[in-house]
């Protein structure tokens, strides 16, 4: 099953999303800011990454781009309190595969 | 919540007084040089025409010969006839005739003639081939003397001309002839181009006034739909920016809740109880994040008067104190004077130091020592500083610290120091932040005195 890394300052929202995607034998991992969860990807190597959009220490978009200098395989979903058009395009043209809203 | 009432300035209002001030005095000053050059330049010819007049009435009748011959009494007579001729001229209210060793040889005041006029500086320029005159107005309190007697009322100059005879060929000087004129014409000359000059001024100054006047309006009106339009684009940025930011510290709680519900109905016997817990501190986030916002808006009346800072600082810090002691952290207070009254909100100042000292806190690992000084910065102006040992503040993020809604903590709403800044700006204050990334961030609070 692929492995999963959610990056997400929402503690409670990143637990409960991990322990629901671990019940379909994911191997999930969270963190809460964007040096924990660069930190967790580089040793993890996840097949797919979770993202925050507004994290305590940069954006999504900022974990986006060092991710895509040097990975890119890795399925990045992007989600967000407020989704936007504009927020929606400038993902995409990070290198994020989707955007959701939460 | 105090705010400054900072007067708008009304440029249309005031350039309109100050240019018409400007205009006036400039038109009114433009108008005095032009005309006392014309008066002055129309005084210069009326004694040029005199002199020569006068000089060719003594040449041609040879009359002139008197002066360098007194006593011939052919040449006396002559000359008598020739100089009684000239006083009787249009215009002339006395003549008098010097020798040239400032003796009085005639006059239409004979009571003079044979007096010699040594302290006449007048005479003595014209006595070097200087025509000498001078000119004036014919005022009310000396119109009544004799000399004016029968004069014409319109006659409103008078001028006093000392003119040098000169023998013709050596041109050397023999005599000087003093005329004391009123001239009728010279009055309306001078009066008309008095006019005419006052009317190109007044002409000059009203179109003047006019053009800019409505380059003025035409630019204020400018500005104010520039301001208005500034006004509205920010309204907008802020709605989105508020909107961004509710959506965010609300939607992401919600999230959280929902998640936690999710689980909890799937699984009450594993999850139930962790996630009703979950539920509950969310709820909480999302009532506490409502109550700030609310506090951003709040209107209600302040109780502005004179607190003394010391004092003042002395309670933030015993109430604060605790928390600092929980995570080994120390809180001392630097007060550089025994008192010093500003005119704040106290309640509204606290939490503005609440807010200050909040951050410190967080910022400073255990064990670290923020302290507050108190001081007078100058004559007029308290400082309150407040500076911790913490992780410090980049750059980046230093420029956005006063943006509402801004922040870098994960459960922050970032309305804490713009709201602090609102608060100590409407007593009259200032507020800044400096920081060194790795050193730590001092925040001042400048307020004026009581």
């Amino acid at each position: 099953m692929p492995s999963i890394l959610i990056v997400d300052d929402e503690v409670t929202f990143a637990k409960n999303l991990a322990k629901y995607l671990t019940r379909f034998g994911h191997d999930v991992a969270t963190a809460a800011t964007v040096a924990d969860g660069l930190q967790l990807f580089r040793s993890r190597s996840p097949d797919v990454l979770v993202l925050d959009y507004r994290l305590p220490d940069g954006t999504g978009m900022d974990f986006i781009e060092q991710v895509r200098a040097t990975d890119e395989s890795v399925h990045i979903i992007l989600i967000t309190g407020y989704g936007t058009v504009e927020l929606a395009v400038d993902a995409m043209k990070a290198g994020a595969n989707d955007l959701l809203t939460k | 919540m105090p705010t400054s009432q900072i007067a708008p300035f009304r440029l249309l209002r005031w350039f309109a007084g100050l240019s018409a001030i400007v205009i006036v005095l400039i038109a009114w000053a433009n108008a005095w040089v032009v005309s006392s050059f014309l008066a002055d330049h129309l005084f210069q010819r009326e004694a040029a025409v005199s002199r020569d007049f006068v000089q060719n009435v003594l040449v041609s009748d040879g009359s002139i010969n008197y002066l360098t011959h007194p006593d011939d009494p052919e040449l006396q007579r002559s000359f008598y006839k020739s100089i009684e001729h000239l006083s009787k001229m249009h215009d002339v209210l006395r003549t008098n005739v010097y020798g040239r060793d400032k003796l009085m040889l005639w006059s239409t005041t004979q009571s003079l003639v044979g007096q010699r006029f040594d302290d006449n500086d007048e005479l003595v320029d014209a006595l070097q081939n200087e025509l000498v005159v001078h000119a004036g107005r014919i005022t009310p309190e000396i119109r009544p003397k004799d000399e004016y007697a029968g004069l014409s009322p319109r006659a409103n100059y008078f001028m006093e001309i000392y003119i040098p005879v000169t023998l013709p060929g050596t041109g050397e000087v023999v005599g000087v002839v003093e005329l004391y004129k009123a001239p009728l014409a010279l009055t309306q000359a001078v009066q008309e181009g008095d006019r005419e000059v006052a009317v190109a001024a007044v002409v000059g100054a009203l179109a003047l006034f006019l053009s800019l006047f409505w380059l003025v309006r035409r630019a204020d009106r400018t500005m104010r739909e520039q301001h208005t339009q500034l006004l509205e684009a920010e309204t907008m940025a802020a709605i989105g920016e508020l909107a961004s930011s509710v959506a965010h510290n609300i939607r992401n709680p919600l999230a959280s809740i929902r998640s936690a519900a999710e689980l909890s109905l799937e699984s009450p016997e594993d999850h139930g109880a962790e996630s009703a817990r979950d539920i509950i501190g969310d709820v909480d986030r999302i009532s506490a994040r409502i109550t700030e916002l609310l506090r951003l808006s709040r209107t209600g009346a302040s109780a502005i008067q004179p607190t003394d800072m010391v004092a003042l600082l002395q309670d933030c810090v015993a109430d604060h104190q605790n928390t600092f002691r929980r995570r080994q952290q120390e809180l001392v207070l630097d007060s550089q004077v025994t008192q010093a009254v500003c005119t704040v909100d106290a309640h509204l100042l606290q939490q503005v130091l609440h807010s200050v000292l909040a951050n410190a806190s967080e910022a400073m690992p255990d064990g670290k020592r923020c302290q507050i000084r108190v001081s007078e910065a100058s004559r007029k102006t308290v400082r309150i500083e407040v500076s911790d040992s913490g992780a410090g503040i980049t750059p980046e993020v230093l420029k956005d610290v006063f943006r509402p809604f801004f922040t870098t903590k994960p459960q922050g709403l970032g309305l804490g120091l713009p709201l602090a800044k609102r608060i100590v700006e409407g007593f009259g204050g200032q507020m800044t932040i400096d920081s060194q990334p790795g050193v730590g961030t001092t925040v001042r609070i400048d307020l004026p005195k009581a």
